[in-house]
């Protein structure tokens, strides 16, 4: 089974859970002998783990820098260059891009095998920008100009790399895929890790949601990592369920273990929210709930790790509360730090307002911590053992947090019965019901 | 002859409310009146009253010959009085025919038997004087919560003068011995024992409307011929099962209502076959055997012993919290704080703290008001900790009020003093 995939973060370079996801399904399957050609765009100039070949983004040309990788195997590496980056916002962008017009994104857009709506949709936001509009469209005629780049260079490697199946991960390459289909016709399975309904929230951009439509109605298969996030496929987007099949991320459990009623080497509690500081992951909340425990119990320590479009508004709601004593924020953590601020938590929330999965959860219980984790959240469905509320119900997930600091047994029964729980949430397995759907197509 | 001894457990737990961290110390209101209600009301419409009305239909029907045996606990009572009084009259008028045995078990339905014989014994009593109240009847049957039972528990109501006691049949217990017989507790002289056949009770009980069970679907005809057919190896057949399995349970639209309708007239046609409550059945059978049960067992899941209740830390630290408080609670000799925290005791609040997810997941599941067994402990730990630093706090008023009464004795004792030396005083 010949496996051609388009993927985008990779380790070293991530920001998020999509990265981690990304390398496990890649490693399982190539543990299971799957012959894989993974595509990247990448962003970056070093590569610390060693089987990644870089080129210079001066050159945007799509080549085949097909490398044996050094620690997976059957892993190759065609290098295509773009600025693509999942969770870019309008800020950083721009520091990315030199000045691409208008004329480049429509040239690229009339390139694409796009439904004719879907073309005009997009084509609209150009004369926006072009009046200098807003920052916003702006920001958004780059980052599609580069999915459409990606999209047609990275879809043409389709003619030079032997496939059976095209797998694709989310709307920044569903594009890619499409356009690989339109080369060989081989079918597309496309893996849904995120919805721009939850990234978006209120403000849901309707040409994201037109192309991610678009692209669950093209292809054979759906992998959506979660319950959760099949329901809102077919909610909100109107897919068959019968071709959405869910398939749940998993866990790396060798994690080194910690006594959950060890004392931490630390005066204070400490409650940890750790994610990207968006809209999506609810820091507006996990603040809410510290103000609420403060309240009763007045040394409990507050941590956000992570970085995010709120992060300034976060601040400013923590100083106007005068909680700053109690709340610390610790920008973006990577590699060791990571562990190192779960040895340190005592209890872990993820008030998600919609989490399509929520490995975090899983990664906060294997270093021990007790986790209360919102109930739109797909984790919930894989972890029968923790705490769960509802995210705006700050008054309750406050409560919850003061029963874990107060009552031992019940850190020490959920403990030790979630650990069951990711004795059962193994990578290995999502890769063997991944191969399921495959079978489904070929 | 064969007897069929049915007895019905009757039991409605009391759902406590959310109670959460932020309510401690500041509200003392633990139940969820609403709930209760809603949820006996219910019961009461699905269950409690066509199932007794039927029984009481049949007690009519077969005068002197149908007999049944019910444990109705203090809590169901009370709620009764509050929600359904319809449904006590019923039961009162069962009584009245004295074709029904009423047992006697712990008033709320605890496991105060594992944690203090005292507080056992004081629940027994007041369950036995509420028996009497309501239905004009002195048990002399015993049952323990959920059938909770070993050697000891049957000496010590040996000694409260019950002469039959109840517990289950089960294979770990009874090896290639038959639940058929009456037995005798170990160290006991007079106290008989009775053993609930659980395979015939579950065909009923759980197996009823099991469409994906062999032998689904059971008419009484054919539940009457596999009693039957146990003619010539057994004395009596002990059927002990929820009332709840009428209605509530199995629903009356797989025709359990039918079932038991029917069942009596089938039964019947055997000439060895007859109905008895359990007294009866100690009066006139004699034991076969001595049956030692050192180990504690139950009638809950398929592992039949204590796990139910205390199979993990949550249970056995909620269970340890509550029964600590109960010197404080003997001590402030106030009924109403002595019945809030008796409520505390129903085992229901514990079993839904249970994390066995094996064969039983789904029964615990059935039954429980809760999301999962930590919400359980969380809510029940938080109203814990606001009933146990009310108590303290009330302790202290009872300790430091006879003080005053000391100091004011002392001080009046040292004014006489003073006085008396004032008078001695005045002279020299």
């Amino acid at each position: 089974m010949k496996v051609l995939m388009y993927g985008w973060e990779f380790p070293p370079k991530i920001s998020g859970g999509l990265g981690v996801a990304c390398y496990a399904i890649v490693k399982e399957l190539a543990r299971k002998h799957v012959d894989l050609t993974l595509i990247l765009p990448q962003t970056t100039h070093t590569d610390p783990v060693g089987h990644v070949n870089f080129i210079n983004c001066s050159n945007v040309t799509a080549r085949d820098e097909a490398k044996e990788s050094v620690g997976i195997v059957n892993i190759k590496h065609p290098k295509i260059v773009t600025y693509l980056h999942p969770y870019a916002n309008s800020n950083n962008f721009r520091c990315l891009l030199s000045d691409e017009t208008a004329q480049d994104f429509l040239i690229l857009l009339t390139k694409m095998h796009l439904p004719a709506e879907i073309k005009s949709m997009v084509g609209d936001i150009v004369e926006a920008s072009a009046a200098g509009k807003n920052i916003t469209d702006k920001y958004e005629v780059n980052l599609l100009t580069e999915v459409f780049r990606y999209a047609l260079h990275a879809g043409a490697l389709a003619e030079e790399v032997e496939h059976d199946i095209i797998h694709a991960h989310d709307w920044l390459t569903v594009l890619a895929a499409l356009e690989a289909k339109r080369h060989r016709h081989k079918p597309v399975v496309l893996h849904i890790h995120a919805l721009e309904t939850d990234r978006g929230g209120l403000w849901v951009d309707k040409r994201i949601f037109a192309i991610e439509k678009y692209g669950m109605e093209q292809a054979d298969q759906i992998i959506a990592v979660s319950q959760f996030t099949k329901n809102n496929i077919v909610k909100y987007y109107g897919i068959a369920p019968e071709k959405i099949n869910v398939v749940h991320n998993g866990i790396y459990c060798d994690e080194e273990k910690i006594d959950p009623l060890a004392k931490k080497d630390k005066p204070h509690e400490m409650v940890l929210f750790l994610g990207r500081i968006t809209q999506q992951k609810g820091p507006y909340f996990f603040i809410e709930v510290a103000k609420r425990v403060l309240e009763e119990k007045p040394d409990v320590q507050f941590v956000l790790a992570g970085n995010g479009d709120l992060l300034i508004d976060m601040i400013e709601r923590v100083a106007s509360l005068r909680i700053g004593k109690n709340v610390h924020f610790t920008g973006f953590l990577q590699g060791k730090e990571v562990g190192d601020i779960y040895k340190l938590a005592d209890v872990y929330v993820m008030p998600s307002v919609s989490e399509p999965f929520g490995l975090s959860a899983l990664e906060a219980l294997s270093y021990n911590v007790p986790a209360i984790i919102s109930k739109q959240s797909g984790v919930s469905e894989v972890l029968r053992h923790v705490l769960v509320a509802d995210f705006w119900d700050t008054e309750e997930m406050a409560a919850k947090i003061l029963a874990l600091l107060k009552y031992q047994a019940l850190r020490k029964t959920s403990l030790a019965h979630a650990s069951e729980d990711l004795q059962m949430v193994t990578w290995a397995r999502a890769a063997d019901k991944i191969i399921g759907v495959y079978r489904k197509v070929t | 002859m064969v007897a069929i001894c049915f007895y019905f457990q009757v039991h409605q737990p009391k759902r406590l409310r959310k109670y959460t961290y932020f309510d401690i110390g500041r509200s003392h209101y633990y139940e969820d009146d609403t709930a209760n209600r809603e949820i006996f009301l219910k019961v009461a419409n699905k269950c409690y009253l066509p199932a007794s009305c039927l029984l009481l239909d049949l007690i009519r029907r077969y005068p002197g010959t149908f007999k049944i045996a019910f444990s109705v606990t203090g809590v169901f009572i009370e709620q009764c009085k509050l929600y359904s009084p319809e449904t006590l009259d019923v039961f009162k008028r069962l009584a009245a025919t004295g074709q029904v045995e009423f047992l006697n078990e712990t008033y709320y339905h605890s496991l105060s038997f594992l944690f203090s014989q005292e507080e056992f014994k004081k629940q027994v009593e007041k369950h036995r004087n509420l028996i009497r109240e309501e239905f004009n009847y002195d048990a002399t049957t015993f049952r323990n919560t959920e059938l909770i039972y070993n050697n000891e528990l049957a000496k010590v109501v040996e000694s409260l003068g019950y002469k039959t006691i109840l517990a289950e049949g089960a294979d770990k217990v009874l090896g290639w011995r038959s639940p058929n017989y009456v037995y005798q507790p170990v160290g006991c002289s007079k106290l008989k024992l009775l053993l609930r056949n659980y395979r015939l009770t579950d065909d009923i009980a759980f197996r009823f409307s099991e469409k994906s069970w062999s032998e689904y679907p059971v008419y009484a005809d054919k539940y009457a011929y596999w009693l039957h057919s146990l003619h010539g190896q057994a004395d009596l057949i002990n059927l002990f099962m929820d009332f709840e399995t009428f209605g509530e349970h199995q629903w009356q639209e797989f025709g359990i209502f039918d079932f038991l309708n029917n069942l009596p007239e089938y039964v019947l046609r055997h000439p060895e076959y007859t109905f008895m409550t359990p007294s009866e059945v100690s009066q006139k059978l004699q034991p076969v055997a001595a049956l030692d049960v050192p180990n504690f067992m139950s009638w809950a899941d398929v592992d039949r012993d204590l796990t139910a209740w205390r199979g993990n830390h949550l249970q056995e630290d909620a269970l340890a919290s509550i029964y600590n408080l109960r010197d404080t609670v003997y001590d402030l000799k106030n009924d109403d704080l002595l019945n809030v925290w008796r409520s505390l005791l129903t085992s229901d609040h514990f079993y839904y703290m249970c994390t066995k997810y094996a064969a039983d997941g789904d029964v615990h599941k059935y039954f429980n008001p809760y999301r999962n067994p930590y919400e359980a402990y969380i809510n029940y730990q938080n109203i814990v900790s606001d009933l146990a630093a009310e108590l303290s706090l009330r302790k202290q008023e009872l300790i430091s009020q006879p003080e005053i009464q000391k100091s004011n004795g002392f001080l009046t004792d040292i004014l006489r003093f003073l006085g008396r030396k004032a008078k001695n005083g005045g002279g020299t």
